[in-house]
């Protein structure tokens, strides 16, 4: 027996012999066995094969099989504790690593805005106020000095007196 | 593959793998009816003449345990194929082991492939067995595969961790191999 030097129908022969050829592969394939006895002779040599094979196939109990596969565990919908755990985790490292961001770019120190009211110690409502709008960083050394100058001249301290609730005896007869 | 056509109202592989794994055992069930004839075939195919509903059972508890993992890329059968494969390697190369045995080797010439001696109807078809028991072992299931299973020369290197170019080499060369002991 020999071997057809026809390659690409010798590889549609197992299919012809499993009938999975598309209409056009099956025409060629008729057309070429009809002449080539190598091919014809290999096609009726793959039947037969291919019949013991499948005689050959142990019997097996479908159910037994069946019955030893373990069932499917569905997966519960509700959150476990670990889950839970974990999200609680993240959440505390994110919320922590944005504030050490946040003081890291000195957005706490520097947050473009003070405001302070102060007062020399006049009447209450003679206040002196010394405010600022914008950022630290962006002042030139002139400006910082004028800043810190402002700041130097400022009195901080309780914008009025408080005044007396209690009535202050007089002293009779002379200083004590 | 050889699975006989199936009707339009018959479930793909795929659909009953989604129903199993809502929890519908019944679609355990006839996927294994559906496979496991052919996985004793390919298991006799492997020299196996003892336990080969054993060794189909494993495979199929070790596929239906790890199907989450199967991608589809290939067909569940030829998925199939390489694990009940890989399985009974595994098995032979643990029993060589104990034997203390050198390990087996992929081209082995076969001497444990008599499970077609009790199928033969005439003398034709005792040569032809005789010519298939000599084939090596890469040959042999190459060859099962492609002539019992009618896969493609793509799923047999699935099956077989090969290229598809060396599973057409090997069928070629298995055909060539049993014309010329047919002819002796």
């Amino acid at each position: 027996m020999n071997d057809c030097p026809n390659a690409d129908i010798r590889d549609l022969l197992c299919n012809a012999v499993h009938d999975t050829l598309s209409a056009d592969d099956r025409r060629r394939v008729d057309a070429h066995v009809a002449s080539c006895a190598d091919c014809a002779a290999e096609l009726a040599l793959l039947h037969r094969a291919r019949v013991i094979l499948s005689r050959s196939a142990a019997q097996v109990d479908v159910g037994r099989i069946a019955a030893a596969i373990p069932a499917r565990r569905t997966r519960s919908r509700m959150p476990s504790v670990a889950t839970w755990r974990i999200a609680a985790t993240i959440a505390v490292m994110a919320i922590g690593a944005a504030s050490l961001s946040r003081a890291r770019d000195g957005n706490l120190l520097d947050s473009g805005v003070i405001s302070v009211e102060g007062a020399s110690g006049g009447p209450a409502t003679d206040t002196q106020a010394l405010s600022f709008s914008g950022r630290l960083s962006s002042l030139d050394d002139e400006e910082l000095a004028q800043l810190l100058a402002e700041i130097d001249d400022f009195d901080g301290g309780t914008p009025a007196e408080p005044a007396a609730v209690l009535p202050v005896p007089a002293w009779e007869g002379g200083t004590p | 593959m050889s699975t006989a056509p199936r009707s339009p109202d018959e479930p793909t592989d795929a659909g009953l793998i989604a129903r199993w794994k809502a929890g519908d055992e019944r679609a355990a069930s006839e996927l294994v009816a559906r496979h496991a004839e052919a996985l004793a075939r390919f298991a006799s195919s492997l020299g196996e003449r003892e336990e080969i509903e054993e060794l189909v059972q494993d495979t199929f508890v070790r596929a239906f345990a790890s199907l989450d993992s199967f991608r589809g890329e290939s067909s569940l059968r030829t998925w199939l194929f390489t694990i009940q494969r890989r399985l009974l390697l595994d098995r032979r190369r643990v029993a060589k082991r104990r034997r203390g045995d050198v390990e087996i080797q992929e081209d082995d010439v076969a001497t444990e492939y008599t499970a077609l001696d009790a199928v033969v109807a005439d003398e034709t078809e005792r040569v032809l067995v005789q010519a298939m028991s000599r084939l090596s072992r890469m040959q042999r299931e190459v060859f099962t595969l492609r002539v019992s299973e009618g896969m493609s020369y793509r799923d047999i290197a699935d099956v077989l961790g090969s290229t598809e170019g060396a599973a057409r080499v090997h069928y070629h060369n298995a055909l060539r191999a049993v014309k010329e002991l047919l002819d002796e």
